[in-house]
């Protein structure tokens, strides 16, 4: 039928990749660079009371330092709330406070230490649900808990008649779940080699997963026109989400344009790990009503996300994980509850299936749950819930090419599992009668 | 003692944007050769985003996959993307890829047209060759286009997007909306070892069912596949910056001594992936996209597995031997 498509053609890149040919933003190199390093917050939550970068501009070798007043526009990210240097409140250990292009690396770390920032010490809340306690302490001026729409804390999924449903079920089946704080871990650290080209045009070679994702953003931090920014690389080691959000662009180019040299800032492992976005933790709290025969009569979730210091992608997340916790079952009785709240943690980034995967996990551990509530098996559960084709979403839409009777009917197969004859001929395409 | 359990779990993945609004552009060139360029900023990554859009551009252009160029190097030259994330990229630029293509053979027709004295109307694409449709005989090969145009001061590019179905505004009381018109869906069985001496739980088998819709390239799928199910296993069983958070933040990782992902040793003894390819229509040839749902199914398959072997539920992330083994310990005092 196809000529090209489904053929198990080798990578276009795969040999290059394997024998080392790859160039990588990382490889590149240019005559004349410069390091930068970054001096970054200490403290989880602080005020920073005064910074003094007098001397560090004059240690030997050092070109360029500079702070949040050397900035442009100092707030970047999909919701642009975060800030490129360190304002007077710092809300997340690792936070930037300022940064030093230098010959060598070590120059820039001996000017890093003539840095004098004097910090107060404030008090941080991590617990996402101590967080939204009316005593907790306050880490944004607009409060710790997210408003949706500027105006609600709870971001509503509502269908049918969630009470009806409860009445309607043999048995009520609870379970709170939580993910943690996890890392993208990319081969590749984030890097930017940023130049000044002979045009005036600002270059980026970037490790950035969306050159015109970020774009807008960065130039609007340096308050350049686009056709005066270019962005080098779209091959690169390995993302997972990372890349989504800006860490080394916008203080390479800063840099790149203060001392007019190219400006070369690559995160170590340990920055990697420790001061970029992560997936950070959500809370599930699922109440489910559960027929003897299985079928799930009505569905309560409440979800919690923390979203960290900074907005970033946490509300996208917020968003996407309410429209699809539910997960790939039909129930016609369904309340989803979200908050969204700020800690002093790093801000929450994008990061393979964020959002959706947090969720998933909660629900089909719950799913089991629910099936042991009953005595039925976990293979049937799925079928008697499962979404049929032009069923209608928990929010309204209707499903084409739906297939998880057939996907489950497919892993049953490889695992060698015998289904029991009425799910072995179960179709997404007929509803049961 | 080593106790096996197995664990099922089934979900399902959008494709693209939540709430659409993602575009993404194409154009295809001609070179003097009759090869052909692609233009689109999206990243490769490791995903395989490159033979995606080679495959889908040589199944239009019914030409060999070898003919295609594809530039995304940089933001001066390269077509706009929205981003290269959301596994958006199979769906929504082989979209724009086809709308790229049906642009550019419209131009050869009227290109191949003109110097025939002939309407474009009367003019038909095959295989990389443009001739009179009632004389098929009289046309000419995508390398003699080539030579003809870019020699001849012609441009022949072909231009294209595609944009997701933008959601309708959510309602604030109902939350309706429109997440994606496309969902791709994913079932799992795991089975596993716990040790219910020490907690620690070990992946003997993981199987996989994806409907991705058509499977643009099998290598590749089950290549991400496999990829999720390494990221899967660290997700269920290892992967935690701060192990004490919420209490405290510290320790916190910052190498790979204390943020543990998979290794080889943690790969299962048996994996094996499916594929039902369930043809969406609003995909490029009916694909789905695949990338972030490949990652999804694992760690709750896991940790259902290990209370089929020992009757605890992990209910908070990652399953770690302290805590597998502390559940035991409560189960046992009870």
């Amino acid at each position: 039928m196809f000529n090209a498509i489904g053929k198990p053609i080798p990578r276009y890149d795969g040999l290059g990749h394997v024998t080392g040919r790859t160039i990588y933003v990382s490889d590149v190199t240019m005559p004349g660079t410069l390091t930068c390093k970054v001096l970054r917050c200490p403290y989880y939550r602080a005020r920073i009371v005064s910074l003094d970068v007098t001397q560090a501009k004059r240690m030997p070798g050092v070109y360029g330092v500079i702070t949040r007043e050397d900035v442009p526009y100092n707030r970047f990210a999909m919701v642009p709330d975060n800030h490129v240097l360190a304002e007077e409140i710092t809300r997340y250990r690792g936070q930037p406070v300022a940064a030093v292009a230098a010959v060598s690396k070590e120059a820039a770390l001996d000017a890093l230490a003539k840095i004098k920032v004097e910090y107060e010490e404030l008090e941080p809340v991590f617990d996402p649900e101590k967080a939204m306690e009316p005593d907790a302490p306050q880490i944004r001026p607009e409060g710790n808990v997210h408003l949706f729409d500027g105006t609600s804390p709870v971001r509503r999924v509502r269908r049918g008649d969630i009470e009806k449903g409860f009445a309607e079920a043999d048995v009520i089946v609870e379970g709170r779940y939580t993910t943690p704080c996890e890392e993208h871990a990319p081969l590749e650290c984030c890097s930017t080699l940023a130049y000044v080209d002979e045009s005036g045009k600002l270059v980026l070679y970037s490790k950035t997963q969306g050159v015109y994702f970020v774009m807008g953003d960065l130039a609007n931090v340096f308050q350049l026109p686009m056709n005066k920014l270019k962005f080098i690389g779209n091959t690169i080691g390995g993302s997972f989400g990372s890349g989504n959000s800006v860490a080394t662009d916008h203080i390479a180019g800063l840099l790149a344009l203060k001392t007019g040299k190219p400006v070369r800032y690559t995160l170590t492992r340990a920055e990697e790990m420790m001061f970029t976005t992560i997936s950070t933790p959500w809370i599930f709290k699922i109440k489910d009503g559960v027929r003897r025969d299985g079928k799930i009569t009505a569905r309560h979730v409440e979800v919690i996300h923390d979203c960290g210091a900074f907005t970033e992608l946490g509300l996208y997340a917020a968003e996407k994980n309410a429209n699809l916790v539910a997960g790939a079952n039909l129930i016609e009785n369904l309340a989803v509850d979200t908050h969204m709240v700020f800690t002093n943690k790093l801000p929450s980034g994008s990061r393979r299936g964020f959002g959706v995967n947090v969720g998933q996990f909660a629900e089909q551990v719950q799913l089991d749950r629910d099936a042991r509530a009953v005595g039925i098996s976990p293979m049937a559960i799925r079928f008697i819930n499962a979404f049929h084709e032009d069923d209608i979403s928990h929010v309204g839409n209707r499903l084409r090419a739906v297939s998880t009777i057939e996907t489950l009917q497919g892993v049953a197969d490889l695992a060698g599992i015998s289904l029991e004859e009425q799910y072995r001929t179960m179709s997404s395409k007929e509803v049961e009668k | 003692m080593i106790r096996t359990g197995r664990g099922i779990s089934t979900i399902y993945y959008p494709s693209g944007f939540n709430g659409g609004r993602d575009p993404d552009l194409v154009s295809l060139r001609i070179k003097p050769d009759g090869t052909i360029d692609v233009s689109n900023a999206s990243c490769e990554m490791g995903q395989g985003l490159k033979n995606v859009v080679v495959q889908i551009t040589a199944e239009r252009l019914e030409i060999e996959p070898g003919q295609i160029n594809f530039d995304n190097t940089n933001s001066d030259t390269a077509a706009f993307s929205m981003d290269t994330a959301g596994t958006r990229s199979t769906v929504i630029v082989g979209n724009a890829i086809l709308a790229a293509a049906d642009d550019l053979i419209g131009k050869l027709k009227t290109f191949v047209g003109e110097k025939l004295g002939v309407p474009a109307a009367e003019m038909s694409y095959e295989k990389g060759r443009t001739f009179i449709t009632t004389q098929p005989e009289k046309g000419m090969t995508l390398a003699e286009i080539g030579a003809a145009s870019n020699y001849g001061g012609v441009f022949l590019m072909g231009t294209g997007g595609y944009l997701p179905e933008p959601a309708p505004p959510r309602d604030p009381e109902t939350g309706a909306t429109l997440p994606s018109k496309i969902m791709a869906y994913g079932s799992c069985v795991a089975d596993v070892e716990v040790d219910d001496e020490t907690g620690v739980v070990r992946v003997i088998n993981l199987y996989n069912c994806y409907d991705m819709g058509t499977v643009i390239n099998p290598l590749q799928a089950e290549a991400q596949a496999d990829g999720g199910n390494i990221q899967g296993i660290g997700m269920a069983l290892f992967e935690d910056l701060a192990p004490r958070f919420p209490e405290r933040m510290e320790p916190y990782a910052d190498s790979f001594t204390d943020y543990i992902i998979p290794t080889f040793m943690d790969m299962p003894q048996h994996s094996a992936t499916s594929f039902y390819e369930n043809y969406d229509p609003n995909g490029p040839y009916g694909a789905k996209g695949c990338g972030e749902m490949v990652v999804d199914t694992q760690s709750p398959a896991i940790v259902n597995a290990i209370y089929d072997a020992v009757g605890v539920v992990v209910d908070s992330l990652p399953a770690t031997p302290e805590k597998v083994l502390r559940l035991i310990k409560e189960k046992k005092s009870k």
